[in-house]
């Protein structure tokens, strides 16, 4: 049997498969019993539509109290989580979030307020230090992300410091406990009150040792209410003479992913195969030594054989360590292909910020006003329908963003 | 129908649901909810009948409802799975073919196969490569662009004829350029 399609015969049968029978009589009655109802609403129809209404409206006033997520501000106003933030060059830019926390990033550094929840905030540091007086509360949740490193607290005073360059990571931890999670230190390192811990990534050093810093200054006055004094001298992020941590999971030499089993089998198109070994490999491994290509290669390997975790541990993982580049903004843009629309809209804008003339900016944009609309933000899908057509009238999503400004679409 | 005629309303489902019910089983293969998904189509043109702009688009527009009604039960199906921790292969929804024979069993592993692919990616297989419609076609029923619709394709296409290579039953059917 031989068809010009791949799988044509296949296909055609589907095709010529026999309808089953169909109660058209029955179907037909459902349909215009509805058609009635919808005509003629009832005094007491409309009772019960205004009664479910009130209650629904209850329900989620209800729900937004009791699940509003912690705010934040800077001297510039209210902050938004994804905005870069950037200190001077001798200055330091403090950040108020609403439930007491405060975290001061030092003159030089660059991050951004990743996530905001209700119990806490993702702080991600692209570079430089950030000091942080972190309010202790049942079930606070505050993660501070530094290229692979997250450090998890619940509520302590703690200096982070990353560099990017250098690929050097150090946690120092003035008051209370942190956890922190990365390439060399073990996997959940604790960090006490009075420690620090310092990381060598290229070296595949890690260091726990006493803290020779003296306290954490800017989020100590912070916390007593005072303006952000201002910076000292450059930190000096990597202390000299610690104890060894717990042997590193990473080991020396490991072979890149480019090379790996799994690799050689995405190439050929083996998705399932290639996912298979990338598991019995370890995920948790790949997801901290794999290169951003590697770590996009990985997400596609785990979208296309249905392991939309996996996928999205990657993306978010590329983003995480490679903040600021080209394929981390990539991985937003697919991270918006694999998202509810609420949230996709969410990772379209931020490709578009990321890069505004980048090879996906159109796609983005269209998709953009898709997952606006389709989320019911009709109001931001219209701005998006705008600001496309403004640069891409005759773009392939033209025709919808034209609907979108005239109402006409579904 | 708009101004409320029940005589409008019945020589609308007349001429439609014949249509609609071949392309939801099409859409779905054999299923025990293919009934209340056509009712479903019916309902959501009946409510969204005042935004339809072209009269004359009406066939292609119960088409395209056709095509999101079913993608949002497939989606609601993947939801309830979620929230009952069931595997797809739990959920009791698909009523054997009734064809027998090489044909009936290669039609039974092509319906499981569906089953178990994401939402979307089946659909756009679906539409391309069964219903016979361009990308351009396939991309609007859908409800998406192009370039979405022919990413969703591409994905729907590799996942299908790497899961078709491991079933034996299909080997015949998948032939020379089987993948």
């Amino acid at each position: 049997m031989t068809f010009h399609e791949p799988g044509e015969g296949l296909f055609r049968a589907l095709r010529e498969d026999a309808i089953p029978a169909f109660d058209h009589g029955a179907g037909r009655a459902r349909f215009l019993e509805r058609f009635a109802a919808r005509r003629k609403p009832s005094r007491r129809r409309w009772a019960l539509l205004a009664a479910a209404a009130a209650v629904v409206c209850a329900i989620a006033i209800g729900a937004w109290r009791a699940t509003s997520e912690v705010t934040f501000s800077t001297a510039a106003g209210e902050g938004r989580a994804g905005t870069w933030l950037a200190s001077g060059g001798t200055t330091d830019l403090p950040l108020i979030f609403s439930e007491g926390t405060r975290v001061v990033m030092a003159p030089g550094s660059r991050g951004r307020v990743d996530a905001l929840r209700r119990s806490g905030a993702s702080f991600l540091l692209e570079r430089g230090r950030v000091s942080a007086r972190v309010m202790h509360r049942t079930n606070a949740d505050w993660r501070f992300l530094a290229g692979p490193f997250e450090v998890r607290v619940t509520g302590t005073r703690l200096g982070v410091d990353w560099d990017p360059a250098q690929e050097r990571f150090a946690v120092r931890v003035e008051e209370g406990s942190v956890e922190v999670r990365g390439p060399n230190v073990g996997e959940p390192q604790v960090v006490r009150e009075g420690e620090q811990c310092v990381v060598d990534v290229p070296r595949r050093t890690a260091r726990l040792g006493p803290s020779d810093r003296e306290g954490v200054p800017e989020a100590d006055a912070l916390a007593d209410g005072g303006a952000a004094p201002p910076s000292g001298e450059k930190p000096e992020p990597y202390p000299r003479g610690a104890s060894t941590l717990p042997a590193p999971l990473l080991a020396p030499g490991r072979p890149a992913a480019s090379g790996s089993t799994w690799g050689r089998l995405e190439e050929k198109g083996d998705y399932d195969g290639a996912y298979a070994v990338a598991t019995s490999v370890g995920l948790a491994s790949i997801l901290r030594s794999s290169s951003a290509d590697e770590l996009l290669r990985l997400a596609q390997v785990a979208r296309l054989s249905g392991h939309r975790d996996t996928e999205r541990d990657a993306l978010v993982t590329c983003r995480r360590r490679f903040p600021g580049s080209e394929r981390a903004a990539v991985a937003a843009y697919e991270l918006g292909q694999s998202s509810s629309p609420g949230e996709a809209a969410s990772w379209f804008d931020t490709y578009l910020g990321e890069q505004p003339s980048g090879a996906l900016a159109r796609e983005a944009a269209g998709r953009l006003i898709e997952s606006r609309a389709a989320a019911g933000d009709d109001r931001g899908a219209r701005d998006a329908a705008a600001r496309y057509l403004a640069r891409y009238p005759g773009g392939p999503h033209a025709p919808l963003a034209r609907r979108v400004l005239t109402g006409a679409h579904e | 129908m708009r101004g409320g005629r029940a005589d409008a309303a019945a020589a609308f489902y007349d001429r439609h649901a014949p249509s609609v019910h071949a392309l939801v089983f099409r859409l779905m293969g054999p299923d025990a909810e293919i009934d209340d998904v056509v009712n479903d189509v019916f309902v959501r043109a009946l409510e969204s009948m005042s935004r339809l702009r072209d009269p004359g688009a009406l066939r292609s527009w119960v088409y395209g409802i056709t095509v999101r009604t079913v993608a949002i039960r497939f989606q609601k199906r993947s939801r309830q799975r979620w929230l009952r921790f069931m595997s797809p292969e739990d959920v009791p929804e698909v009523v054997a073919p009734a064809v027998s024979g090489e044909l009936g069993e290669a039609l039974r592993e092509v319906h499981a196969i569906l089953h178990g692919m994401d939402p979307d990616e089946r659909i756009a297989l679906l539409l391309h490569r069964v219903e016979g419609l361009s990308l351009e076609g396939a991309a609007e029923a859908a409800g998406t662009s192009v370039s979405t619709y022919r990413r969703r394709l591409a994905r729907g296409e590799a996942k299908f004829f790497a899961r078709a290579k491991s079933r034996p039953a299909l080997d015949s059917w998948l032939g020379e350029g089987g993948s």
